[in-house]
């Protein structure tokens, strides 16, 4: 399994494979859980329920991919993506994160060096 | 004279009234059929409930009517006062299989009013409820769907068809705007050779001007196909898989960038340099930032919108820190900063990679041995 991404949505245009995100990758509904205490104490708690999730990846790439992502994100980074995350799951998302910082913390062969790219996203699912 | 038949099936009333006074007529008609059938056996088995009214009415005095008939209809009417016909049909349909299930309802429209004495209203409602209980594994998921306006989208790894029609037959007669619209979204997004997206419209309205009324007749399609070939899957290397494009994005380059190993060097004035400094190449953890201008709002329902014109600005921005240089390396660096800073110069980096932009930092040299310096650099792509 891979992790894909394609935009713009809708006609998709360009994909790309990634290789699986680092581990400790994040997912959350973008839910809101207001509370408010009345004077005598009594707790009340306001929900905003939503069907969007929130995604936080940490893509370890080699130079060549990471340019490549580098591209991508340049060209569709104000368009909707689809990505086929590592779980199969199939979503409809935006980029939320900015500015991309690509960071070559450590080396590797035969490539230069290794790349980590953080990347959020916010959408939902549709497969 | 009333005549009163009692202990029979079929009771008749008549009223003789005097000549020429105003009659109301009331008919109802009310069938109620109840079929049950306990299905046992893997056969084929039928089970068919048939319902049908024909009320015909037919008056000729100048009293509102009104004619009311649910489940199984026929109806005509003739007068020259107001006419209100109504006609409900609910259909809640259930099935609970443990299989394969398939549910559907249907239900088919037919009105048809000719008057000249009055504006017509012609109101077609469908509503659909569908409900599925399939108990095989419990709680699994139900997917209802009612639609009149269809957006399809499958994203499968074999042979697909996405089939979307929808046929509108309107026909109006004076008075009646007339508006047929069909949005349709293909979406054909696969990982093996396909088959192309074929998407076939025909729209025909038709008008009968009985009258001189103001008219509009407007038909707009928009249709828009893309469809991207993947051909390879590779996360290591260089390999966009780029499509058709539209025009509205910068195209992804197809052509992989070029990764060796050199060494670092920066190089005064862009485009001619005079003045060139070699310095070793910087420690893990320098950085190439990205930056672009977008705005990120939030819909009353929740959902995010994102905008940018693709001419505003972006910028990439390179941070790299340099350890351990010699003394006559910070010595010619100094030189070339003084010439160059806040100037635009060339940049080749560790890997070969070409740029011209500007030192954005007065860089410090930091003496962390008695030979050994270090550097940090904050350079901006001019693009």
């Amino acid at each position: 399994m891979t992790f894909r991404i394609a935009a713009p949505y809708p006609g998709l245009e360009t994909t790309t494979y990634l290789p699986n995100p680092a581990l400790s990758d994040i997912r959350r509904r973008k839910n809101q859980v207001e509370e408010r205490r009345a004077i005598d104490g009594t707790l009340r708690t306001y929900l905003r329920s939503s069907s969007a999730y929130q995604f936080d990846y940490t893509f370890n790439l080699t130079k060549e991919k990471a340019l490549e992502l580098q591209e991508f994100i340049r060209a569709y980074f104000r368009a909707t993506w689809i990505i086929t995350d590592h779980n199969g799951a199939t979503w409809r998302v935006a980029l939320t994160n900015n500015p991309w910082q690509f960071i070559a913390d450590r080396a590797a062969r035969p490539v230069t060096e290794i790349v980590g790219i953080p990347l959020t996203f916010e959408g939902t699912q549709i497969i | 004279m009333t005549l009163r038949v009692t202990q029979q099936v079929v009771e008749v009333l008549i009223v003789n009234a005097t000549g020429g006074a105003v009659i109301d007529e009331d008919i109802s008609t009310t069938i109620g059929i109840v079929s049950t059938a306990d299905i046992v056996s893997p056969l084929d088995d039928s089970l068919t409930t048939v319902i049908g009214l024909n009320i015909p009415l037919t008056d000729s005095g100048v009293v509102d009517e009104a004619i009311k008939t649910t489940i199984g209809f026929d109806l005509f009417a003739g007068d020259q006062g107001d006419i209100s016909i109504k006609t409900t049909i609910g259909v809640n349909s259930t099935i609970q299989p443990v299989e394969l299930e398939s549910l559907t309802t249907s239900i088919g429209f037919t009105l048809d009013t000719a008057d000249n004495f009055a504006t017509e209203s012609i109101t077609t409602s469908i509503g659909f409820n569908l409900q599925t209980i399939d108990d095989v594994g419990g709680d699994l998921s139900i997917f209802i769907k009612t639609e009149i306006g269809v957006a399809n989208d499958i994203i499968v790894s074999q042979d697909e068809s996405l089939t979307t029609e929808i046929g509108f037959n309107l026909e109006a007669f004076e008075r009646i705007f007339l508006t047929t619209s069909i949005g349709v979204n293909d979406t054909l997004d696969a990982a093996l050779v396909q088959p192309p997206i074929d998407s076939s419209f025909g729209i025909i309205n038709t008008i009968s001007v009985q009258t001189e009324e103001n008219i509009s007749l407007l038909t707009t399609i928009g249709i828009k196909e893309a469809m991207s070939a993947e051909t390879g899957v590779d996360t290591c290397k260089y390999t966009p898989q780029v499509g058709v494009l539209s025009g509205d994005y910068d195209p992804v380059p197809l052509t992989p960038p070029t990764i060796t190993k050199a060494t670092l060097t920066f190089a005064f004035p862009s485009g001619a340099p005079t003045t060139t400094v070699i310095l070793r190449n910087p420690q893990f953890g320098n950085l190439d930032t990205l930056t672009v201008n977008r705005v990120n709002r939030e819909s009353r329902g929740g959902t995010l919108l994102v905008f940018a014109d693709r001419i505003w600005p972006k910028s990439q921005r390179l941070e790299f820190s340099i350890p351990n240089l010699k003394g006559d390396q910070v010595t010619a660096l100094e030189t070339f900063l003084d010439l160059s800073l806040g100037l635009p110069i060339d940049v080749t980096d560790w890997h070969g990679r070409s740029f011209t932009g500007v030192i954005l930092n007065n860089p410090e040299v930091v003496q962390v041995s008695r030979t050994a310096f270090a550097v940090d650099f904050s350079f901006e792509v001019l693009p």
